[in-house]
């Protein structure tokens, strides 16, 4: 029987940035995931606060954080900054504190893909079919295709033929429609299609694979040489592609790209298998394993688990010809929603699938016996957001999931991330922010916890 | 009508129509696939579609077509073919579909009405194995004397015993391409005074049919296997393959029986116990280091436990003067498995440049694997992009030519 201070169940956002914040205390960590989750397969970039739940835009998300704190205790920046124990004058402070470490201590990571943005001011971003969504932090690759950074100027969107994931000439159509709606005046936009060298007339072509060529520098040049053919001489300000511009020296690639083309270029978040998603996963990993204590192990379904008075002792895995069991003094539940699998559907009902915690919806209300088509019914075209994506476990300002009684279920067991009650990331456009705050501050609660 | 003679006549007409008729077992495997969130992070990472020109829908695709529709998968052979079954997809999917298992089974669907569908130079190896019990015939004893003079480790004789506790199990390919392993893993026993026999008689474990789906052929072959084992009364089975260690450790699951199978790293660190082992090692002189790399073969690391990952690591990180550099890509299938060696040796190779490329990226100077299928194929990358100074090397090996 193996033995850690720690076990991280989930390896996305929430799951790695406290096995990051543990291992770098020195503190033995285990993070055990069924496989990757949300954080993989999202555009990459970091949403701190798109719109209040109100639904009222929000210009400065730091600011936001700390409104939504002092207005709802049971909202994760809630109890970031310390739920209902604390008057809500602190609990705003706490809140715009926690969250601004948190998300300063993810830019100083200097392993991966660069982050940039600011804390205090919601950009757009474009999504590959052209819409907009208000985000904090994106990655450099993705700077000069801020919207406002667009503005009047010339736009030349490239899509590849045989990539299904995106429609240049229906991005660019859209892109216009949508700012103009915000008085963002673009000179130009056009699109158009071109064919991939070596790639031809191949069909279904992953991202990931173009990108690992584009890694290649004679490949590169190959590349910039047909976009420079099949402009003609046309100049555009700017050239934006799908996310395809390489995994690891994506930077490098843009300089070399813009030196070529003669114009700037920046990349437009896909859809998943997302490469920008790809890259941020890797960030995080690559991040916790750094350090000598920790240990990553994916493919693994926590059978069991092992209490003694109201404590986690031991953890029961399953690899695919042994069981073993871990030996832990603290657990990090970090297992995301329906798409990490956190959360799942059961008898009609939604369940919390390792432990068998209680789930309530966004206001607090415990969801014993309420079925899950009930809240599909209710909400289906809810202007609030879809009640069912607000449902999650609820916590107490330690972090600890409660049970239906209000106090913790068990001493040692921690939770982070997409699997917190009491907001709706999918309304909010908060999903990694409050992964990437909830993990750090869960990290240093249990940091202290097993001292 | 009875129920029975009904039930006759709505299997007569699934026939007719060709619907195809699954164990309630099978169901349940295609039944997991309606988990499919069609999210392609399994796109991102098998190892068959990182070749960039590949033409092949990968598991993304076999496991949406076939969740709408299982009839679907008739269409399907050369893409089921087209995978080494690693299994990293499962491994990355967020909800644990196991594409590898419906891979398995729509062989098993379509070479059950189709048989002809194999290439000829896969049913050459199919035939082999249903006349001599061998995927790849052994050498005789004869011919591996002869080849004994090559290899620079010291090799000792075979030995057959009536009863002994461990039963040894070198498998195919390392009683006939690769030898070595074969010669070096008797050596470590002998050298560690383990109770041990080969066997006088004895028969593939049924893997490759397995991973065919012909799984009548894998049972008939595996339990001759079985049985030979039985009778000399041993507990443990030794395997220096991958593929025999995963096959016979899920088979056995199956028995009522007390047999344990192990492949050499397990038992060396689990029932020799490391310093017995660096206690019959030789001590070379401090500029003997060499630097090496692992490659994890996806049998142990994804069909056994990522524990074997660990123990591999650990026995190689404790070898006196050696130092381990890991590489990027150390648990990528190496593009050997599921039969792709044979079924597409072009596609197989591509992959196994790939490894090659990020092997050659690292300092080391060897690479270690535990699989004989890994070693070829890796070897077969570097010939293929040119580098000679990287060796492949199976762990015994290494430890033989180590030894006092």
């Amino acid at each position: 029987m193996r033995e850690f201070d720690v076990v991280v169940v989930g390896c996305g956002a929430a799951g790695l940035m406290s096995a990051y914040e543990l291992t770098k205390r020195n503190i033995p960590v285990l993070i055990v995931s069924r496989g990757l989750g949300a954080t993989a397969m999202s555009s990459g970039t970091i949403d701190l606060m798109g719109y209040f739940p109100s639904g009222v835009f929000v210009e400065n998300p730091l600011d936001a954080v700390g409104e939504v704190a002092e207005k709802y205790p049971q909202h994760p920046y809630g109890v970031l900054g310390g739920g209902f124990e604390v008057d809500s004058d602190e609990r705003k402070k706490n809140a715009v504190l926690r969250a601004r470490e948190a998300l300063s201590e993810f830019l100083s990571m200097e392993i991966g893909v660069k982050y940039v943005g600011d804390l205090n001011r919601n950009v757009f971003v474009s999504n590959p079919l052209g819409t907009l969504k208000p985000t904090a932090l994106y990655q450099i690759s993705m700077r000069n295709g801020v919207l406002e950074n667009l503005s009047d100027k010339s736009i030349h969107i490239i899509g590849f033929k045989g990539y299904p994931d995106f429609d240049a000439s229906f991005y660019a159509k859209s892109l216009a429609y949508f700012a103009k709606i915000l008085k963002i005046n673009l000179k130009d936009v056009k699109s158009m299609v071109i064919s991939l060298p070596t790639f031809e007339n191949k069909h279904n072509i992953l991202a990931v694979n173009i990108a690992r060529l584009l890694e290649k520098e004679d490949y590169l040049d190959s590349f910039a040489k047909t976009i420079v053919n099949n402009l003609k001489g046309k100049h555009a300000d700017i050239i934006g592609f799908p996310a395809v511009l390489g995994l690891e020296n994506t930077e490098n690639i843009i300089k070399r790209l813009e030196e070529q083309l003669g114009s700037q270029v920046f990349e437009i978040p896909s859809l998943p298998p997302s490469v920008p998603g790809l890259r941020l996963q890797q960030k995080l990993e690559r991040a916790v394993s750094q350090y000598d204590g920790a240990k990553i192990i994916k493919g693994i379904e926590v059978l069991r688990i092992h209490k003694r008075n109201r404590k986690v002792e031991k953890i029961e895995i399953s690899m695919e010809r042994r069981r073993e069991e871990i030996k832990c003094s603290a657990v990090v539940l970090a297992t995301g929603s329906f798409i990490g699998g956190g959360l799942k559907e059961h008898e009609g009902e939604i369940v919390e699938g390792i432990f068998g915690l209680p789930v309530c919806d966004q206001k607090g209300k415990f969801l014993e016996g309420i079925k899950i088509l009930k809240l599909l019914r209710e909400g289906l075209f809810s202007k609030d957001g879809h009640p069912v994506f607000a449902v999650g476990i609820k916590v107490d300002n330690m972090f600890r999931p409660v049970g239906l009684d209000g106090t913790p279920v068990y001493e040692n067991l921690f939770a982070a991330g997409a699997i917190l009650s009491g907001y709706n990331r999918i309304s909010e456009k908060s999903g990694l922010g409050i992964a990437i705050s909830t993990g750090y501050f869960a990290g240093n609660v249990v940091a202290n916890f097993v001292r | 009508m009875s129920f029975e003679s009904y039930f006759e006549k709505v299997l007569e007409v699934v026939r007719a129509i060709e619907l195809p008729i699954l164990s309630s077992d099978e169901w349940e495997q295609v039944r997991l696939l309606e988990k499919c969130l069609n999210c392609g992070i399994c796109t991102m990472f098998c190892p068959i579609m990182q070749v960039p020109l590949v033409t092949c829908p990968g598991p993304r695709s076999i496991s949406t077509e076939t969740s709408r529709h299982f009839t679907e998968y008739k269409l399907m052979f050369d893409e089921v073919m087209k995978c080494t079954l690693c299994g990293e997809c499962r491994e990355v999917c967020p909800q644990n579909v196991p594409v590898t298992n419906i891979i398995k089974l729509i062989r098993k669907k379509i070479l059950d009405y189709t048989p002809s569908a194999l290439p000829s130079s896969v049913i050459k190896y199919v035939e082999s194995l249903r006349k001599t019990g061998f995927f790849t015939s052994p050498m005789s004893k004869e011919e591996r004397k002869e080849m004994r003079e090559f290899l620079d480790i010291p090799v000792v004789q075979d030995r057959y015993k009536r009863e002994a506790d461990v039963v040894y199990f070198p498998g195919c390919q390392a009683s006939s391409t690769l030898i070595e392993i074969f010669e070096a893993t008797k050596t470590i026993l002998e050298k560690l005074n383990v109770d041990y026999t080969l066997l006088e008689d004895w028969s593939c474990c049924g893997y490759p049919a397995h991973i065919l789906g012909m799984d009548e052929l894998a049972e008939e072959t595996v339990n001759k296997l079985i049985s030979k084992i039985g009778e000399k009364k041993a507990k443990t089975v030794l395997t220096t393959c991958a593929g025999c260690t995963a096959n016979l450790k899920r088979v056995l699951e199956g028995y009522d029986t007390n047999i344990t199978v192990k492949h050499l790293i397990e038992y060396l660190i689990e029932d020799v116990k490391l310093d017995k082992l660096i206690k019959i090692m030789r001590k070379p002189s401090l500029n003997e280091e060499i630097t090496v790399t692992i490659h994890y073969p996806c049998e142990l690391n994804r069909h056994v436990g990522k524990y074997m990952n660990d123990y591999f690591y650990d026995l190689v990180a404790s070898l006196p003067n050696v130092k381990v550099v890991e590489s990027k890509m150390r648990e990528k299938c190496c593009g050997g498995g599921g039969i792709l060696l044979i079924y597409d040796p072009k596609l197989s190779l591509e992959v196994a440049k790939l490894k090659a490329e990020d092997f050659k990226s690292t300092s080391a100077s060897i690479v270690l694997t535990a699989c004989p299928s890994c070693s070829v194929n890796i070897k077969k990358g570097f010939v293929e992009i040119g580098e000679q100074r990287i060796r492949v090397k199976d762990i015994s090996f290494l430890i033989a030519k180590n030894l006092k």
